[in-house]
């Protein structure tokens, strides 16, 4: 995935435990990026686009399931043969960290933050014993914010375009999406709002209007000319007080 | 239609075959799909797809204000309310976005000769099913002060930065 991650963990577990979940959420990471990274010649997914005989594996198959329900929900839009090879890092990168948020909770650390390449699980409060507060990267001034979101169980996903010569691409037209600089997502599974924001930005500024159909999941969007829409139900915090959900 | 009608249709199209040819604009590389055995489910309502390669759309004849001749042409006065036809060509991709060529055609002459940018909702249409929930509304886009447990962003210099080595590693023959 050759992106960076961190894992906090809140609960007063002793020490060696908490150093363990750690280690297990890392190595989940780094096995996500072996299996799926697309850089990687050994990985999974370049063995499976060279054509080569491989057995494919339940984690595979799980990934391939969830894009296909993603394509079906998008129009199209979340496509991982937009590049004519399969790429599904619009949906793993989301989906890895759900995973280990989900094993952390089973694991008894209730009160967590994993946040892997701007992906993002919270579950339960912060250290100072307050919801979560998760910011949104501002989409043209780097080293700011421009909204951020408390909450004590957010899967917080953002897609989008901040550099010249990067793109998402517009599975239709074959060319760069236009129109959209960033889109997040926030619900509860991080997969999918990893997938849903990706395709928002495929569809450019059609998926403004598309993200206000879609069930379950709230978003803030900010446009290619600089505009800033958020859905009623985002959980935002304004000031001292968090408005809505 | 009266016979000097039907001539300038006839011309026009003429005309603009041999412009189709001119001023088709490849669109950028398109992807090449993967085999239809590689996706598992059947499409459900799906947004329109528009082809490739765009056929001329001839608009009804109407007037169109702020119409300029192109230099050296002298527009003709015309005996009809029709002002011209208007055929956009295929869309291409540049920095600035998506462009397409409008033309104006009347009197068998071209007489404008426009470049447009699509806005990104025109290009295609998105099935959108009825709305279920709240509109997207607008607010200022500001650097906030609050403070903040973690960041959510899209990936940026990563990416950029692991393709880039990529290549350097390709062309140094470490692939």
């Amino acid at each position: 995935m050759g992106t960076d991650a961190s894992v906090e963990i809140v609960d007063p577990l002793p020490p060696a435990r908490v150093a363990e979940l750690m280690d297990e959420a890392f190595a989940l990471l780094h096995a996500v990026d072996a299996r799926f990274s697309t850089y990687r010649g050994d990985s999974e997914v370049s063995q499976l686009n060279a054509g080569r005989q491989v057995e494919v594996s339940p984690d595979m198959r799980e990934v391939l399931s969830r894009c296909a329900a993603l394509w079906n929900r998008t129009g199209g839009y979340f496509d991982v043969y937009a590049t004519g090879r399969l790429d599904p890092s619009g949906f793993v990168k989301g989906w890895a960290v759900q995973v280990v948020s989900d094993r952390l909770l089973a694991a008894g650390a209730a009160n967590h933050c994993v946040n892997a390449g701007g992906d993002v699980r919270v579950r339960g409060r912060s250290g100072r014993g307050e919801p979560w507060r998760v910011a949104v990267r501002h989409p043209f001034e780097m080293d700011q914010v421009c909204c951020v979101l408390a909450g004590t169980d957010l899967a917080v996903a953002t897609s989008g375009v901040y550099e010249r010569g990067h793109h998402v691409l517009d599975p239709y037209r074959g060319g760069p999406a236009v129109g959209l600089r960033s889109v997040t997502v926030v619900g509860p599974d991080l997969g999918e709002a990893d997938g849903l924001a990706t395709a928002a930005v495929a569809m450019g500024r059609a998926g403004l209007d598309w993200l206000s159909t879609v069930e379950g999941y709230a978003s803030a969007v900010v446009t290619d000319d600089g505009r800033l829409f958020c859905s009623d139900d985002l959980p935002l915090v304004e000031g001292d007080r968090t408005a809505g959900g | 239609m009266s016979p000097d009608l039907r001539r300038l249709v006839l011309a026009a199209a003429g005309l603009f075959a041999g412009l189709t040819l001119l001023l088709s604009l490849k669109s950028a590389p398109g992807a090449i799909r993967a085999p239809e055995q590689a996706r598992a489910q059947p499409r459900t309502p799906t947004p329109e797809k528009p082809p490739t390669t765009q056929p001329p759309t001839a608009e009804p004849p109407t007037a169109a204000p702020g119409m300029t001749a192109a230099p050296g042409v002298t527009p003709t006065p015309l005996a009809s309310p029709v002002s011209g036809f208007t055929y956009t060509g295929d869309s291409a991709y540049t920095e600035f976005g998506y462009v397409t060529v409008q033309i104006t055609v009347a009197n068998g002459r071209i007489i404008d000769v426009v470049a447009v940018e699509l806005p990104g909702d025109e290009a295609r249409s998105v099935t959108l099913s009825a709305r279920v929930g709240p509109i997207l509304r607008e607010r200022a886009l500001a650097a906030q002060g609050a403070d903040f447990d973690t960041v959510s962003g899209a990936t940026w210099t990563s990416e950029a930065y692991q393709q880039s080595l990529r290549s350097a590693l390709a062309k140094a023959g470490r692939t």
